[in-house]
C-alpha cells in the first residue's frame, strides 16, 4: 500500500507535538502503587467518609452533605471544589464581582448553556480584587450549575468596571473570562491569568502581569519568560537577540501577583515551592487548566495613531496574532499606518485566496510606519480586505484608509 | 513478587510512550501523566491475568475510556480555532505560534475523530484494531479518519509538514 502524503504529514505533526515530552517521573511506579492503595482504602472507608462529611461545618456555600470540613483555618467547600481559601480583600465591591458572574452566565448562554442552568449556580469565590497597581480587577470562582461544575477565571480593566458599568451588555463585556470544567484538586495544580496594566513609563508599553492561584501551602512561585529582543554586539556585527528573564515570587496562602515586565512569549511557571520541595511536576505556561487560549498573554494595544493630512480613515484594527479585516464599499488609493511591538514583524496582504497580493511588512519597533500601496480600492470588490500575518506575541494597531 | 517486577518493567518500558499517547488526547503533559497513572493503577491489580495477553492494549483501552469519560463531563465552552501564521524566512518566533496553532487544531477536532486519528497514525493500530478498541465499525473508523485529516488539511495544520516533505519524500 502506497503512503499518502496526509498520513505521513500527520505522523510528523504528532512527532513534533510530542517532541517536548518531559522526562519520566523517577517514582512513577511507586505513585501507581500508592494510588491503588488509596483507592482500596477509599472503598473500605467509604461509609465512614460520608458520615464525616455529614458532620462537617459548611461556611458560605450551603449546608448540603458532602462538604470538606475546615482544617487549619481553611473554609469548608463542597468536595468537588478546590479546598483553597477565599482571597477577596474588599478592594472591589461585591456588585462588581457579581457583574463578572453575570457576564459568565451570558457568555455561557452564547455557548448553548441555558440561563436556567446557570442562574441558580452556587458560586465559590477564590479571588476578586484589584491587582497590577490597582489597574486591573481579577476574578476566580467556581460554580455548580445545572449543566456542570465550572472554574471561571478572568480579569477586566479596573476603570471599565468600577464606575457602575454593567458587567455585560448585548455584544460586549469588559470582562475577559475563561470557563473550563472544574479541575480536580491535585498536587501542582494552579490557576493562572495573564493580563496587562494600563499605565506605562514614557517610551514603553504597559507591563504584563500574572496572577497565579495555587494550594495555600505553596510558599513561592518561580516563573520565566522571553523578553523583547535587544541589540547585541557580536563578531558578526550587531544582532537582535531575545532576552530571557526569570523570577521567584512569594505567595500569600497560595496567591501570587507578579509584574513580569515587557514580554515576547508565554510566561511559564517553573516552580511551586512547598517548603524546600517543588511540587510542580512540569513547567507549565501561565493559564487556566484546560484553556489553551488563556496561555497566550493579553498584550496592551500600542498607542493611538493620527493620520497625516489627506489621509481618509476607513477602519482601525488592533490585536495580536494573525487577523484581518474587510474593506467593502471603499474607493481610493489604499494606505496603511501601523504601530506594533513584539518579536515578529507584520506581513500585510490584500485580497483573498488566489487574489492575495503582498502589500509589504511593518517593523515592530513601536514607531508609526506608513505603508503606501499600489492598490486602488473599488466599492464593489468582494475580495477587498487586509490580512495581517504575525506572531500571537506581537501587538499591533493599524489604521487603514485611502489617500488621493 | 515476580508479577510486581513484571509490572514495574512494563511501566518502565512503556510508560513514556503511553504518556505521549495521553498527551495527544489531552494536550497537557500533567493530564497525560494523570491519565497514564489512572490506567496503570487499574491494570496493576489485574496484572497476573493480563500480563500474558496484550497488557498495553488493556492499558490503552483504559486510557481511552477514562479520557472519554473526562470529555463527556466537559462543556464544549471552548472552541479552539487557529489560523496558522505565515512563517517568514529567518524569523524563529512563528514556530512557537505554529506549534500552538497545530495543538489547537488537534484539540478542535471532535472527540471521536481525534481518538481515531491518534490511534491510527500515532499508535499505528490497524483499522480493525481501532474499530475493536472503540466498539465501532471499520467503515466508521475510515470515515472518521478521513474527516479528521480533511479538517486538519483545510485548517492548514498539515501545510508545514507536507511542504517539508515535498523536497525529500
Amino acid at each position: 500500500m502506497g503512503v499518502v502524503p496526509d498520513e505521513v504529514a500527520v505522523r510528523q505533526l504528532f512527532d513534533q507535538l510530542t517532541a517536548g515530552q518531559p522526562d519520566a517521573p523517577p517514582d512513577r511506579h511507586s505513585r501507581i502503587r500508592r494510588r491503588v492503595r488509596r483507592h482500596r482504602l477509599a472503598r473500605v472507608a467509604g461509609t465512614l467518609a460520608v458520615a464525616a462529611a455529614a458532620a462537617a461545618v459548611a461556611v458560605g456555600v450551603g449546608t448540603s452533605v458532602g462538604t470538606v470540613p475546615p482544617a487549619t483555618g481553611h473554609r469548608a467547600v463542597p468536595a468537588w471544589a478546590l479546598p483553597w481559601p477565599d482571597h477577596r480583600d474588599g478592594s472591589v465591591p461585591q456588585r462588581v464581582l457579581d457583574g463578572a458572574v453575570t457576564a459568565w452566565r451570558h457568555e455561557a448562554a452564547l455557548n448553548g448553556i441555558p440561563r436556567s442552568a446557570t442562574s441558580k449556580a452556587k458560586v465559590i469565590w477564590y479571588a476578586g480584587q484589584k491587582v497590577a497597581n490597582g489597574e486591573v480587577v481579577v476574578v476566580i470562582f467556581e460554580a455548580d450549575s445545572g449543566a456542570g461544575r465550572r472554574l471561571v477565571a478572568g480579569w477586566a480593566t479596573a476603570s471599565e468596571v468600577l464606575d457602575g458599568q454593567p458587567g455585560w451588555k448585548p455584544g460586549s463585556s469588559p470582562w475577559v473570562l475563561y470557563d473550563v470544567a472544574a479541575p480536580k484538586p491535585g498536587r501542582g495544580l494552579f490557576v493562572g491569568l495573564n493580563m496587562h496594566g494600563t499605565s506605562a513609563q514614557p517610551g514603553r508599553n504597559p507591563d504584563n502581569w500574572i496572577v497565579v492561584l495555587a494550594a495555600p501551602d505553596v510558599e513561592r512561585v518561580g516563573w520565566a519568560v522571553v523578553g523583547p529582543a535587544g541589540a547585541k554586539t557580536t563578531s558578526q556585527g550587531t544582532v537582535s537577540s531575545p532576552s530571557a528573564r526569570a523570577g521567584m515570587s512569594l505567595a500569600v496562602r497560595g496567591l501570587v501577583v507578579a509584574d513580569v515586565g515587557q514580554i515576547a512569549g508565554a510566561v511559564q511557571i517553573t516552580k511551586l515551592d512547598v517548603g524546600r520541595r517543588n511540587v510542580l511536576p512540569y513547567p507549565s505556561d501561565v493559564g487556566v487548566p484546560g484553556s489553551a487560549d488563556s496561555q497566550v498573554p493579553q498584550l496592551a494595544r500600542p498607542a493611538q495613531i493620527h493620520g497625516p493630512r489627506g489621509f481618509r480613515w476607513a477602519s482601525e484594527l488592533t490585536g495580536q496574532g494573525t487577523s484581518g479585516t474587510g474593506l467593502g464599499g471603499r474607493r481610493g488609493h489604499l494606505a496603511i499606518l501601523g504601530r506594533c511591538y513584539g518579536p515578529s514583524r507584520l506581513r500585510l496582504m490584500f485580497g483573498t485566496g488566489a487574489q492575495e497580493l503582498r502589500l509589504g511588512t511593518i517593523r515592530c519597533d513601536n514607531a508609526v510606519h506608513e505603508l503606501t500601496t499600489q492598490v486602488r480600492l473599488q466599492p464593489n470588490d468582494p475580495h477587498a480586505g487586509v490580512t495581517i500575518y504575525t506572531s500571537m506575541f506581537t501587538s499591533y494597531r493599524l489604521v487603514i484608509g485611502t489617500i488621493k | 513478587m515476580a508479577a510486581s517486577q513484571g509490572f514495574e518493567d512494563f511501566v518502565s518500558a512503556r510508560g513514556q510512550a503511553l504518556q505521549r499517547f495521553g498527551y495527544l488526547l489531552t494536550s497537557d503533559w500533567a493530564l497525560a501523566e494523570d491519565l497514564v497513572q489512572t490506567a496503570f493503577a487499574r491494570a496493576y491489580p489485574r496484572w497476573s491475568r493480563i500480563e500474558s495477553d496484550a497488557p498495553e492494549a488493556y492499558v490503552r483501552k483504559v486510557m481511552v475510556n477514562t479520557w472519554s469519560s473526562w470529555w463527556r463531563r466537559r462543556w464544549r465552552g471552548e472552541v479552539p480555532a487557529a489560523s496558522l501564521p505565515d512563517v517568514a524566512a529567518g524569523d524563529p518566533y512563528p514556530e512557537v505560534d505554529r506549534r500552538h496553532a497545530v495543538k489547537s487544531a488537534l484539540a478542535g477536532l471532535p472527540h471521536r475523530q481525534r481518538l481515531v486519528l491518534v490511534l491510527r497514525y500515532h499508535e499505528d493500530l490497524s483499522e480493525q484494531q481501532v474499530a475493536a478498541l472503540l466498539g465501532i465499525s471499520v467503515g466508521t473508523v475510515k470515515s472518521q479518519a478521513a474527516k479528521a485529516l480533511a479538517k486538519l488539511r483545510s485548517g492548514g495544520a498539515l501545510d508545514g509538514y507536507r511542504s517539508s516533505l515535498a523536497g525529500g519524500a
